[in-house]
């Protein structure tokens, strides 16, 4: 009975990562930056971590687990995806180019389900590698978001993007902070 | 948690997979980005255009003696390479600072009596609130010299659209009524929009439109 609650909220919360990346939300989630960086990218990553617990999609990695040892091969991608929608070009033109803001809501779950399965094959320190190279670049590129005076985006005002800075190193500090919190508590890769 | 036996299973195909993913990241990265040369749509618009100058289609504007011209009359008039910037009066930002630089380029023509070879433009995007009287306040707020320097408005707001696009100007709406945008000095000759210059960067546009007109004159 729990999982299936469980199982519900997720998939509520992935309807919503989705739905929300679609007119009539689209316009209004991707108006600032701060909620196109700092809220939009985490929903649709953390909805693609959900979908990737589901059994077909574990059925496929486990299909594909020659090529994934580790979950190596599902980092990469899921580095690839993260870092290209870290970059103000692509930003702008997920906002100016409707299709390429399909592909961005699709990257990004893809991202999430890499992510989420990669974290269950991986040894500690291939996890300490991706997890921690990927939150100092967004640390890093927060920081340099919020003390720049130079617009990265056309599309965005300068304030909006000062905000997203610290909201980056805010949500790589959480990202931090859970992962820690689920290595401690998984005994399993000591 | 599954933690795989590397001693059951080998790891190279996964490294050379892996290997097979970083290489079309760097693909896809080297391509949406000119070659390495634009993170930003900025620097992607300058890097363009400096490989392959624009045509500018043909707009109606007014000045600040409310006198309609369009920009080919303006180059026909002129046969000089132009500095255009784009600005809106009110703006108490960007475009002061591109003021600033226009004055001390305004000067610098002067002094070296390139007033011939060499004009400024400012353009401005906002038609609505720019008419007219708003063009000759600005004019004299940074003293400008009109051998030098021209501040025009478009005279139909259906072709701001259109300006903005050729440009690769974006405009969005800010607090207290005014705008956000990208703002640069945009190298124009015959039609043509040649060369993209940060606004930091005076001197360097200087040298732009001296190189143009140069390349124009061999």
């Amino acid at each position: 009975m729990r999982i299936n609650r469980l199982q519900s909220i997720n998939f509520v919360f992935i309807v919503m990562a989705i739905s929300l990346s679609f007119a009539p939300f689209r316009m209004y989630l991707e108006q600032s930056m701060f909620l196109q960086m700092v809220i939009q990218l985490p929903i649709l990553f953390i909805g693609g971590a959900l979908i990737s617990k589901t059994k077909c999609v574990t059925q496929f990695f486990l299909s594909i687990e020659l090529i994934n040892v580790y979950g190596l091969t599902s980092f990469m991608l899921a580095q690839v995806i993260l870092v290209y929608w870290m970059l103000p070009i692509s930003i702008d033109r997920a906002v100016v180019i409707p299709w390429v803001d399909g592909i961005k809501v699709i990257s990004m779950m893809i991202a999430g389900v890499c992510v989420g399965q990669a974290l269950d094959k991986a040894p500690l320190a291939i996890q300490l590698f991706f997890i921690g190279y990927f939150t100092a670049m967004m640390i890093w590129l927060g920081l340099y978001f919020a003390t720049t005076e130079v617009r990265l985006c056309n599309v965005y005002s300068l304030s909006s993007q000062h905000i997203t800075g610290y909201g980056l190193v805010t949500i790589s500090g959480i990202l931090l902070a859970w992962w820690s919190w689920r290595v401690l508590k998984d005994r399993t890769l000591f | 948690m599954q933690n795989n036996n590397p001693l059951n299973t080998s790891i190279l195909p996964t490294l050379l997979v892996s290997l097979l993913v970083t290489l079309l990241g760097a693909v896809l990265f080297f391509y949406s980005t000119y070659q390495g040369q634009a993170l930003t749509t900025e620097s992607l618009r300058q890097a363009e255009l400096s490989d392959h100058p624009k045509k500018i289609p043909n707009f109606l504007f007014i000045n600040a003696a409310d006198q309609e011209l369009s920009l080919d009359q303006i180059i026909k008039n002129n046969q000089r390479v132009l500095i255009v910037d784009f600005i809106y009066t009110r703006c108490q930002t960007v475009c002061i600072a591109l003021g600033n630089s226009f004055q001390s380029l305004q000067e610098t023509l002067i002094k070296r009596g390139l007033q011939d070879q060499i004009g400024l433009l400012s353009i401005s995007f906002d038609p609505e609130n720019d008419d007219a009287q708003a063009l000759k306040r600005y004019q004299q707020r940074f003293r400008m010299d009109e051998r030098v320097w021209q501040v025009l408005s478009l005279k139909d707001f259906k072709d701001r659209q259109n300006l903005l696009n050729t440009f690769g100007i974006m405009v969005i709406p800010a607090p207290l009524d005014e705008f956000e945008h990208n703002a640069a000095f945009h190298i124009v000759n015959k039609n043509y929009l040649y060369q993209i210059i940060d606004i930091n960067q005076a001197e360097k546009a200087l040298e732009a439109a001296l190189l143009v007109r140069g390349g124009l004159a061999q």
